[in-house]
């Protein structure tokens, strides 16, 4: 498995995975951050208590919930005004700074789903957002790498922006990379190639914008990392004790874009 | 001027609906003018030949990207 540079070999601050601060480090494939969920850097915000337990091994997260017994448009992440799913989060830091609204923030992420733990209408939603203890959708404000499975079908990969999202599914495709930029107080777009492990070539690719202005105005705000969980459709319900496997990994970084303007 | 921004025509899901995404493009001049002529309160509006020219550009495109 690849050293992740979750810290600055420099200064020693947490840099969201990407180049180091000295040492003239490429930008020419930077490693990701692999998501352990139980590693104590992530906070769960549940407000549900739907969450019974998660656990990592061999890079994926395995989560297993409590009974959603009545459905809701609240817990799919693609619906509705109100985001009640859970979700874990942490600052979206880089050497210590943490990324703000107004910067312009390019976020990717790889994302899979084990298949063969296929207990319900699953989603999951790994990307940034404002306020991740928030439920109403104008204030968690968040867009990301999105992937969805129907039990039984192949799972759709694609992008979530706001309260909407754009998959597509392929029977060929193994992993769902996103790329998302946010900034100057705009939620942006987000971009997406679905591909094959085999030989890493691209099946699907999509886009969507989210035409969203953020919370506030120009006063930026600080945003964080966040790793969402969810039902694939408003209809679908989770059974005690059912769970979801899936793999995130992600990379922050924030151009000097103003410093680039003459 | 209306036409099918046809590079654009996405299929996959969207929020959850499994399907075509077909974007419409409409000039600011015949936009205005669609409007200004429609009436949402009643029932035979917008007129028939109005609503098949649209229509059919939104079909046309719409056949051309399912039997690719």
């Amino acid at each position: 498995m690849p050293v992740s540079n979750v810290f600055d070999p420099y200064t020693g601050a947490a840099n969201g995975g990407i180049i180091p601060s000295g040492g003239g480090s490429s930008l020419y494939k930077p490693t990701f951050n692999e998501v352990d969920l139980t590693d104590g850097s992530w906070t769960l915000y549940d407000p549900d208590s739907l969450i019974q337990s998660v656990s990592f091994s061999s890079g994926y997260n395995t989560v297993t919930w409590n009974a959603l017994a009545v459905a809701s448009l609240n817990y799919n992440w693609s619906a509705g005004g109100e985001h009640r799913a859970p979700r874990w989060y942490k600052d979206n830091s880089i050497d210590g700074n943490n990324v703000t609204t107004m910067d312009y923030n390019v976020f990717t992420s790889v994302l899979q789903v084990d298949n063969s733990v296929d207990d319900f209408n699953q989603a999951v939603l790994m990307g940034v957002c404002i306020d991740p203890t928030a439920t109403s959708v104008f204030v968690v404000d968040v867009s990301g790498g999105y992937v969805t499975k129907l039990t039984g079908n192949n799972p759709a990969w694609g992008t979530q922006q706001y309260t909407s999202s754009t998959t597509s599914a392929n029977v060929n495709i193994d992993y769902g990379v996103c790329t998302i930029m946010r900034g100057g107080n705009l939620m942006g777009s987000g971009v997406y190639i679905n591909s094959d492990s085999t030989d890493n070539r691209g099946w699907r690719q999509g886009s969507r914008n989210s035409n969203i202005a953020v919370l506030g105005s120009a006063t930026p705000l600080n945003t964080s990392v966040m790793v969402g969980v969810g039902v694939r459709a408003s209809a679908d319900t989770v059974g005690a004790g059912e769970q979801q496997r899936f793999r995130a990994q992600y990379i922050t970084y924030v151009p000097d874009v103003a410093g680039g303007v003459p | 001027m209306k036409k099918v921004d046809e590079s654009q025509i996405v299929f996959g899901t969207i929020d959850g609906i499994d399907g075509w995404s077909v974007p419409l493009v409409i000039s600011i001049d015949e936009a205005v003018a669609l409007i200004e002529a429609y009436d949402p309160d009643y029932q035979f509006s917008p007129p028939a030949d109005e609503s098949r020219a649209i229509a059919r550009v939104f079909l046309d495109a719409l056949k051309k990207a399912m039997e690719v």
